[in-house]
């Protein structure tokens, strides 16, 4: 069963993503701090981080200097700003602007888990 | 009457929309994934859950139709469509009409002394311009603010309590927005809209908005509004 770890400090949106996984067989954590997503992705590297970028205690952008290179995050953000999405793709993160349907949250999830599963092979180890 | 907008003097404009982006897109995104959750997966959902997902489109619905109330009344006044239709009306009587527009648990935050000046406003402009500036030091503080009514050569309305003079200085709001990566930043802005909008309708109505320190870091907020027979032998 995957892991998979949600940073978002909307709790309508966690219920959401939170659901949908559930009723898919996915293993589901949440915490809506950006500090405790990155003690909690360093304690016990989840399969996938699904990061709100927006978030109480600072910018989920810092996340990715704080955890393993090649941890497998998509980013969901609400925002449409073509220098955010530059920036991400400098990352090479993948992200998704909100908002969006259940059935593309898991198909995103899906498809993010077999891109993270290839990138875990030996050929492929860098992220970025 | 019209006026040019007070908010086009500064480059608050630009920074307050930049940074209401994620307050638009949050309750978007709560209400377009709980409707397809329940489209998709209702068969296999409790009803608790169904009846979650639908008590939390209702509640996003209605923080997203504030904010686009908001933004609609920024658009008339900074296009210049906002016209003002003043009359002599009791200011008294509506500044309790904007405090009982507050939820009832925010109400006893609230008191109200002092004269009963007769202004020349447009009701239920003035009153929405009260209650958006109540909204804004209810977000502030949970302390109590109490309003006093003075007549002078206008009609003046004292707010003591918890006043930050910071918010309420434009260039300061810029450089909050401007300087703020977080998500706080989403939220400062909803807040500073709504205190713009609050002074820009007094200003409309030829009110003043002035903040005046007390003893120590203690602030009064002072908005004066013309009185309805000063307004009448001018004219």
């Amino acid at each position: 069963m995957a892991h998979v770890l949600i940073i978002e400090d909307n709790p309508d949106f966690v219920d959401f993503v939170q659901v949908v996984l559930d009723l898919n067989g996915y293993d589901v954590a949440h915490t809506g701090s950006l500090h405790a997503g990155i003690r909690l992705s360093n304690e016990m590297p989840p399969d996938l981080v699904l990061l709100d970028l927006d978030l109480p205690d600072g910018n989920g952008l810092d996340f990715f200097d704080q955890v393993a290179a090649d941890m497998p995050v998509l980013v969901m953000t609400a925002s449409t700003d073509a220098d955010l999405a530059r920036h991400l793709q400098a990352l090479g993160a993948r992200y998704v602007i909100k908002p969006l349907a259940a059935r593309d949250l898991l198909d995103l999830v899906n498809t993010s888990l077999k891109k993270g599963a290839a990138h875990d092979s030996p050929a492929d180890s860098h992220r970025r | 009457m019209t006026r040019s907008s007070p908010l086009s003097h500064s480059a608050l404009l630009p920074a307050l929309l930049a940074a209401l982006s994620h307050e638009l897109g949050s309750p978007l995104a709560a209400i377009k994934g709980a409707a397809t959750t329940l489209i998709d997966y209702r068969q296999r959902l409790p009803d608790d859950r169904i009846a979650g997902f639908l008590h939390s489109i209702d509640a996003q619905t209605d923080q997203l139709n504030a904010l686009i109330d908001d933004l609609v009344l920024l658009a008339k006044i900074e296009a210049g469509t906002l016209r003002l239709q003043p009359e002599p009306i009791a200011l008294r009587t509506v500044i309790e009409q904007a405090i009982d527009q507050l939820p009832s648990e925010q109400r006893g935050d609230f008191s109200l002394e002092g004269d009963d000046p007769q202004v020349m406003a447009d009701a239920p402009y003035l009153r929405q311009a009260l209650v958006l500036l109540l909204q804004h030091l209810r977000a502030s503080s949970n302390t109590p603010t109490s309003l006093r009514l003075e007549t002078l050569t206008t009609a003046q309305i004292w707010l003591s309590g918890p006043i930050d003079p910071k918010p309420h200085d434009p260039l300061a709001q810029v450089d909050q927005l401007v300087n703020s990566t977080d998500a706080s930043r989403g939220r400062q802005a909803v807040t500073l809209l709504r205190l713009a909008l609050s002074r820009a309708l007094i200003e409309l109505h030829g009110g003043q908005w002035g903040i005046e320190q007390r003893s120590g870091d203690e602030h009064a907020l002072c908005i004066t509004l013309p009185l309805a027979h000063e307004m009448a032998e001018s004219d």
